[in-house]
């Protein structure tokens, strides 16, 4: 592990308190970010991963309550901040690309009046300086200072995805959550803007966890993967690890799930079955109902997550 | 998947198809060029896909081939049949149990009020498959277990919102399945799926084409996926079919500048993220747009000739043909590195 991180997430537990009873969306989930790092955090629908990344953000709001563990910012616990510390926290230490800029930029507003809002929410600046602020932040995504007066539509969706990693970047901050951002661009697009993050990354020197449900994306970007499965971590290592020597079998299996126009062809089986229910989840091991490989054991334990090889932890029975 | 046999007779014959949208209004009505002079035939147990990004015209084709609208030109021929001459306003009941349509959303595509069994018996009472309730049932039952949807008996009388999208999907599948099409046309159908079921139901329509005999018109985003399922492969751009070739060929010897920039931006887990791009990305000019070929403005091979003239299909072999100047007889080419020689003949090649 690396000396101090940035952002330290401890045994994190969030429970969605419903007429049915609580239903648990994030299990005990610990990981820490290096300053500089990039963390993948992959995982199918309702897996837990926007739900760990509001936690972190404390976005969350009834019925879901963060109902366990820590979360430390720089030395900082972000969980018992009050509202004053929470707005000196949110967007300057830590910002989010949400997902689909398509709905995350308000229609009847300029581009420039989006991107200045937060400046102008943070800082003591007037309109105009706020206004200059943007420009330069338009032309550090590559886009035109004179589309400050533009509105959304008359945008691409790349260029609006773009908008919106301006507007994280509006204060600088050190940490940045993104939420699926390329998920509904087209694979051109979806690749300049990668490019762009990893040019920006490199110039500002923040840290990502980059969440996405397409581990192929995040290969090339990550420095660490974890990887998400009904809640719990089913498995982290250094990204090259990952998928050079998948341990768990639905790290396994999900990299069996994605064809390749590179390479051999070959036949490829995904993962039986579906992903659990989270208002009732399977006792034991939450895959064992998918898993080619599962034993008694895994019906009735839960596995813990436990260092299985040098940087490379993983929850299965089999280690 | 398999490297296939020799076709036979064609189930489908496209022949310069095509659809305009007209868009403005009053004295500014302007036409929106969705789809131009699209030329292919889909053979017996063949699975053709159309690759693209959106408002490339693939599902236009998908549409317009289900007859939901009709097209501004062209012909479709059903097993040698012209049926846009023979049902002009409206697809007979024959045309539209022969040829079924998946849609992307499974999710919107099944009426949440309805159970998963009343979905299946509408198909087959509408199509007269069913004379009794007895055999309705049998039959709901056998679609159910043919998709992997067991117990067949407990999964009919569910309801949408208590599947999983994957599940839906099936049901899709085993809807469009109800009326023995010989033709499905699959318009996205596993990309708003999860990761780890994708798979799992490119797989099941891989079997039903070798059970059933099934021709496929797969529509994707995904090239990847493209690769893996179809026997050829059809790229679009702009409303354009700018190649087609044998899937495997056309992955190993991209030859339209499209197709390699497409190709190239598919993320790669073995590649760095750093790798450049042969180009930028941008959006075609659908509503009246400027002459010759749509990819000129990004195109890093650009000539003078791609800004006068659409270039016309060139065959290249093996079954490859490619819309692009670079390919025309007489155009010295070296940005094109491609080694096979361009044939003397130009002439419009249908795939």
């Amino acid at each position: 592990m690396a000396p101090s991180p940035i952002l330290s997430v401890q045994d994190l537990r969030v429970e969605f308190m419903t007429p049915a009873g609580p239903v648990c969306a994030v299990d005990n989930v610990s990981f820490d970010i290096a300053p500089g790092e990039v963390l993948g955090l992959a995982g199918e629908s309702g897996s837990g991963k926007s739900t760990v990344a509001q936690a972190i953000m404390r976005l969350l709001r009834p019925p879901a309550v963060i109902t366990g563990g820590h979360v430390y910012f720089a030395g900082q616990d972000v969980l018992s901040m009050n509202e004053e510390q929470l707005r000196a926290f949110r967007w300057r230490k830590v910002a989010l690309v949400f997902q689909s800029a398509m709905n995350a930029l308000n229609p009847v507003l300029t581009i420039g009046d989006q991107i200045a809002d937060p400046i102008i929410a943070h800082d003591r600046v007037t309109p105009a300086q706020a206004m200059e602020r943007a420009a330069d932040l338009l032309k550090l995504v590559n886009i035109d200072p004179t589309r400050l007066t533009s509105y959304p539509h008359q945008l691409s969706g790349g260029m609006r995805q773009r908008v919106v990693i301006a507007i994280a970047m509006a204060l600088k901050p050190p940490f940045l959550i993104m939420d699926e951002p390329t998920t509904a661009l087209d694979v051109v697009v979806q690749r300049e803007i990668l490019q762009q993050i990893a040019e920006l990354k490199e110039r500002l020197g923040f840290s990502i966890l980059f969440i996405t449900h397409d581990l192929s994306l995040i290969a090339e970007f990550s420095t660490r993967i974890a990887i998400l499965y009904a809640g719990k971590l089913a498995e982290t290592a250094r990204a090259k690890d990952l998928f050079s020597d998948p341990k768990h079998p639905y790290t396994q299996g999900l990299l069996g799930s994605f064809p390749s126009v590179r390479g051999p062809r070959r036949r490829l089986q995904g993962i039986p079955g579906t992903p659990p229910d989270m208002r009732n989840p399977p006792s034991g091991c939450r895959f064992h109902p998918r898993c080619p490989q599962a034993f008694a054991t895994c019906q009735t334990e839960q596995p813990a997550l436990r260092e299985i090889a040098p940087e490379h932890r993983g929850a299965c029975h089999l280690y | 998947m398999t490297m296939t046999q020799p076709y036979v007779s064609p189930v489908l014959d496209v022949v310069r198809l095509a659809k305009f949208f007209p868009v403005g209004g009053g004295l500014r009505t302007q036409q929106l060029r969705a789809l131009h002079d699209a030329s292919f035939s889909l053979a017996e147990r063949e699975v053709i896909a159309l690759v693209g990004e959106s408002g490339s015209g693939k599902s236009t084709i998908a549409r317009l081939l289900a007859r939901l609208m009709p097209p501004s030109s062209g012909q479709i021929l059903f097993k040698g049949r012209d049926v846009l001459k023979d049902e002009p306003t409206r697809a007979s009941l024959a045309y539209r149990g022969q040829v079924q349509m998946i849609f992307q959303d499974p999710f919107g595509s099944l009426n949440p009020v309805h159970s998963i069994g009343y979905h299946l018996e509408r198909p087959l009472l509408l199509h007269n498959k069913a004379p009794n309730a007895a055999i309705l049932r049998e039959k709901v039952h056998a679609l159910l277990k043919t998709v992997d949807l067991n117990p067949p008996a407990e999964v009919a009388v569910k309801y949408p919102h208590q599947l999983s999208g994957g599940q839906r999907q099936r049901v899709a599948i085993a809807r469009a399945l109800a009326v023995d099409p010989s033709v499905i046309l699959a318009d996205e159908p596993i990309s708003m799926l999860d990761v780890s079921i994708r798979m799992g139901v490119l797989n099941l329509m891989e079997k039903l084409k070798e059970e059933r005999g099934i021709s496929y018109l797969y529509i994707t985003h995904d090239i990847a996926s493209a690769r893996y399922v179809a026997d050829r492969t059809m790229v679009m751009y702009a409303g354009h079919i700018v190649e087609g070739a044998p899937s495997e060929e056309l992955m190993q010897q991209p030859a339209h500048p499209y197709t390699k920039l497409l190709l190239s931006a598919v993320p790669d887990p073995n590649g760095s993220i750093r790798g450049e791009l042969p180009a930028r990305s941008g959006a075609p000019k659908l509503v009246n747009p400027p002459p010759g070929c749509p990819f000129a403005d990004r195109c890093p091979s650009v000539m003078n000739a791609c800004r006068e003239q659409m270039p016309a299909a060139v065959d290249v072999g093996s079954g490859h043909w490619v819309r692009c100047h670079l390919y025309s007889p007489g155009s010295v080419a070296p940005s094109a590195q491609y080694e096979r020689k361009v044939p003397a003949s130009a002439e419009a090649v249908s795939v």
